[in-house]
């Protein structure tokens, strides 16, 4: 059991790189990477954002993924040692 | 022929053919065995066609009233109507009702023929139509009465009131999501999550039904200002100003100040490295925390040291980890320092919030 990247894609209205994460049991963690333009909230005026390059959406799947990966196996490992069901 | 399935019509078929006799005879038997095994018997032909009647019934009255999105049709039979004129139904017999709307007064377009019954009242919901109302009656749904229309032309059904619901009910809900925010070098990391702890779905609760909604992180958030954060039933949406997140079929989740991370702006801590009264390099003593922005470097001696610059400033994940030398200048020989400024990561430190943050609930709930 772990989780893996299930679909991304890029919302436009939104401005996010929508990235979705699924284990086997159909358990979902959204990742979402600002790449829309961000909006002064005071006066509204917009300002794209220059950092596109440097960011690393691959990177940043393959972090998450451990991180929910080591959490859900010790998660498991908890249930196995105390004899629970896993729902 | 008459269709029957005893030993005469057996007879009768089978003349002198004695093997299609028995075989004949033989169905038979096992017919009647069959039938008294169910306890059933042949099966008589029913007309699916009702008889008809002479004549269509009277006249029958229409009105058709709309409120809360829904229109109720009440129909008055013959034997209803009051008056010396009234039409005659003296058998009281069941009239059905065939009611049907249309856009249009002519009924030429978008029309809708509802099923036949013979109820006499019903009601249709089709919130925010404007509609034309018509009426034919029948005894035997062959012959019909003319068409009766709605007086006073198109009704509308009008849109859900506040009346239509019960108290309070569109208050009645809540969530169980987290959120905060956290520096991640130049930009913030919001988090959404559950009761749990990061990661952990969270639970949206609308009166006494309750759904899962899966965590979310948003990356690449740009620092300074507060956002409130929706859920749009498949993503999240992260907008500057509350009344953005009240689209319909969007679940507000909550806001928080996307500043800097818990410890807030720490300025690094430099020292020079000299040699014969030039500055060659820098060491990081302390590479600070939550740097967003570009640093600036005094450099003062007490020997009456000029003219060294500072190089190229290496800044990851909110520290710096590199600070490269620029010109050496001159004359350094006494107490020399280097004095971080700027660098502000564009909040209040601390603002963000604590881990597990609630704000915008519209009820506050653990």
């Amino acid at each position: 059991m772990s989780y893996q990247l299930h679909q991304q894609y890029l919302d436009l209205a939104s401005g996010f790189h929508v990235i979705e994460l699924r284990d086997e049991r159909g358990h979902k963690h959204l990742l979402q990477i600002a790449v829309g333009h961000d909006a002064c909230p005071a006066c509204g005026a917009v300002h794209p954002k220059t950092n596109l390059g440097e960011l690393d959406p691959t990177a940043a799947i393959v972090t998450h993924n451990e991180a929910l990966n080591t959490s859900q196996q010790n998660m498991l490992e908890y249930a196995k040692k105390h004899g629970l069901v896993v729902k | 022929m008459a269709l029957a399935l005893n030993g005469g019509q057996i007879n009768a078929a089978a003349g002198s053919n004695q093997a299609l006799r028995e075989t004949l005879q033989a169905i038979a038997n096992e017919f009647q065995s069959q039938y008294a095994q169910t306890g059933s018997g042949p099966i008589q032909k029913v007309d699916a066609t009702p008889a008809k009647n002479l004549g269509p019934p009277g006249q029958c009255a229409l009105s058709v009233t709309g409120a809360n999105g829904t229109f109720t049709v009440n129909i008055t039979l013959p034997q209803q109507a009051s008056g010396s004129a009234k039409p005659a139904n003296p058998t009281s017999a069941p009239i059905y009702q065939e009611v049907s709307s249309s856009p249009v007064s002519n009924f030429t377009t978008g029309l809708v023929v509802y099923p036949i019954t013979v109820a006499s009242s019903m009601s249709f919901d089709n919130p925010g139509a404007t509609l034309f109302w018509r009426l034919r009656s029948t005894y035997d749904q062959r012959t019909y009465t003319s068409y009766t229309y709605q007086q006073g032309g198109a009704v509308a059904a009008g849109l859900d009131t506040s009346a239509a619901h019960n108290p309070n009910l569109l208050l009645n809900q809540s969530n169980f999501a987290r959120i905060d925010s956290i520096g991640a070098g130049a930009t913030a990391t919001i988090r959404i999550y559950g009761s749990g702890g990061v990661g952990t779905s969270w639970t949206s609760i609308l009166g006494e039904n309750s759904k899962v909604i899966p965590a979310g992180t948003l990356l690449n958030v740009t620092y300074g200002s507060t956002v409130y954060v929706a859920w749009d039933g498949s993503r999240y949406q992260m907008k500057s100003d509350l009344t953005q997140t009240f689209a319909d079929t969007w679940l507000p989740v909550g806001s928080t100040s996307v500043i800097s991370n818990g410890a807030g702006l720490v300025l690094p801590l430099i020292t020079p490295v000299s040699t014969s009264g030039h500055i060659i390099g820098y060491d990081i003593t302390n590479g600070g925390n939550d740097i967003t922005g570009t640093l600036s470097f005094a450099i003062v001696d007490t020997g009456g040291g000029t003219g060294a610059t500072v190089g190229p400033a290496t800044i990851s994940a909110g520290v710096l980890t590199a600070l490269g030398a620029g010109n050496p200048g001159a004359s350094y020989s006494g107490a020399t320092t280097v004095t971080a400024s700027g660098g502000i990561s564009g909040g209040v430190a601390g603002g963000g919030g604590p881990t597990g943050n609630n704000n915008g609930r519209l009820y506050t709930t653990s």
